[in-house]
């Protein structure tokens, strides 16, 4: 699994957890895609859908004992991985010393999420608690990196529209001959989001989960959030927010003209002969940037080319649980002179790969 | 006397290095018309794309490629034309310099015709190759 460096006490070592919820919560966060691809390299039944995954789970044999291992071993992976938003903060030498060691001395006490930790709450229970972010893990890593999570309650809205000819007709009266309803239902969630210390890079890492479900402009406040919910468990976190995450504008040309750098799977960009475009592999295994149309175009503008949104992907090793990288500014930012994107988009079921991947971005910062 | 109107990309490399001497805006100024002389059909150049023909000669202060932007759209050599244009989300429209008065001065919204307080903050600036830079650039 590429697992072998998190050295925690977590659900791992919980083998009461019921399978069936382990499931579901497991479904709300990954593609079933990608838990097959992870069956497939620990050589344990497949199965064709969810539904074969709780059947071999709950099997009394001693395929069904590592079956459950893995499961509980792939969850623990999955709430801190996954679709991510980040924004990388930089530390100074004495800082990370002072963070590490504070850190290292706390233990996660949550109030409202504790009790069902790492299984989510149920959604009638998620909605009573929404607003309140909690540390319910300390995560220690073998190299000695940390991370904090912390659960909280959020929601996303599920828009359904009905004409007019569905409605009953008392709707109808009611609303004065209405054409169409449109109605939002809040969708409560359980998002792990996670700072990590990185202790030897100097730098932390604000992890915001699920960033599809929220809105953009909830995105760009969360991280701030969150490091203040930190701040109240250690002080070194007070300020942190106070300063600007890295500015990773500078990687989107970098790293996109650093030929060897993943593998383009998409790319905006404006040229300079007056046009805009927005480019997509739909063959993820080959490289934009050799694609026949991409590079003849290339070839035709001298290789100058004004990239302001960027998707990478990186291969791990062993291959099978890649991480894909989404460095995503406004259009206008290529026309500041001061260029600015604060996050960048994770996605990966790996946390080793989630880490490549950063590791590789923050070479192209200066 | 001083020389500032080239008549090739040599002339322009020369004015450069008289006038900034051992300071980096020289070296970036002539990978900028190095730049200019092999795309003098270019209509729209943003300052990203400057910054990165800056940093191709290991030049990464902003403020140096500001100060030979400045330079070469100012009168003295002038290489760059300024164009403007209104950017907000994906809508991308070029103005022309009625439509940036009338936002600058009574912050009139172009695309809108009404009043808008943050129009500051949609209209950019671009660069063109200039004519100087069409006709003197293009000989080595």
């Amino acid at each position: 699994m590429g697992h072998s460096h998190v050295v925690v006490a977590t659900s791992a070592s919980k083998p009461e957890l019921p399978m069936e919820s382990l499931i579901e919560a497991l479904k709300s966060r990954t593609m079933f895609t990608a838990l097959r691809d992870a069956l497939k390299r620990e050589k344990l039944p497949l199965g064709q859908g969810w539904g074969d995954v709780v059947a071999n789970a709950t099997e009394s044999t001693t395929q069904g004992d590592r079956f459950r291992l893995f499961l509980r071993q792939y969850f623990d992976e999955a709430i801190i991985t996954g679709d991510r938003y980040v924004q990388i903060f930089d530390l100074e030498k004495a800082e990370v010393a002072a963070l590490a060691s504070q850190m290292k001395a706390l233990s996660a006490v949550s109030l409202t999420f504790g009790a069902n930790y790492p299984l989510p709450l149920a959604s009638g229970l998620l909605a009573e608690s929404s607003g309140s972010i909690e540390l319910c893990e300390v995560r220690h890593h073998e190299n000695g990196d940390i991370s904090f999570i912390f659960c909280s309650a959020r929601a996303y809205d599920d828009k359904n529209a009905y004409e007019a000819k569905e409605l009953p007709a008392h709707i109808l009266k009611t609303y004065n001959g209405i054409d169409k309803l449109v109605t939002y239902r809040k969708v409560y969630y359980q998002a792990y989001d996670v700072i990590t210390l990185r202790v030897k890079l100097g730098r932390i890492e604000v992890c915001i989960d699920a960033p599809a479900k929220a809105k953009m402009a909830e995105i760009e406040t969360l991280p701030l959030k969150l490091l203040s919910a930190c701040a109240l468990h250690v002080s070194g976190f007070k300020g942190t927010g106070a300063k600007p995450p890295l500015n990773l504008f500078p990687a989107i040309a970098g790293m996109y003209y650093q030929g060897k750098e993943g593998k383009v799977t998409g790319l905006a960009f404006r040229t300079m002969t007056g046009s805009i475009k927005r480019e997509r592999m739909t063959r993820e295994s080959d490289d934009l940037r050799s694609e026949k149309f991409h590079h003849a175009g290339m070839n035709a503008v001298g290789q100058k080319i004004s990239p302001y949104e960027l998707i990478l992907e990186y291969e791990s090793a062993p291959p099978g649980r890649p991480a894909a990288l989404k460095l995503s500014a406004l259009i206008r930012e290529i026309s500041s002179a001061t260029p600015t994107l604060h996050g960048c988009y994770v996605s990966s079921s790996s946390f080793e790969a989630f880490e490549h991947s950063l590791n590789r971005l923050v070479t192209y910062i200066y | 006397m001083k020389m500032t109107t080239p008549e090739n990309k040599s002339d322009a490399h020369l004015i450069l290095t008289e006038l900034w001497a051992e300071r980096p805006e020289a070296e970036a100024g002539r990978a900028i018309v190095d730049f200019l002389a092999l795309h003098t059909d270019a209509v729209h150049i943003s300052f990203s794309q400057l910054f990165a023909v800056a940093d191709e000669v290991r030049i990464k202060d902003r403020a140096v490629v500001l100060n030979i932007i400045n330079y070469f759209t100012g009168a003295d050599l002038n290489l760059l034309t300024t164009g403007f244009e209104y950017i907000e989300d994906e809508t991308v429209q070029p103005l022309d310099i009625e439509q940036v008065r009338a936002a600058k001065f009574n912050n009139i919204n172009p695309v809108t015709g009404d009043e808008d307080s943050d129009i500051g903050k949609k209209i950019f600036m671009f660069f063109k190759p200039s004519q100087l830079a069409k006709t003197a650039l293009v000989v080595d």
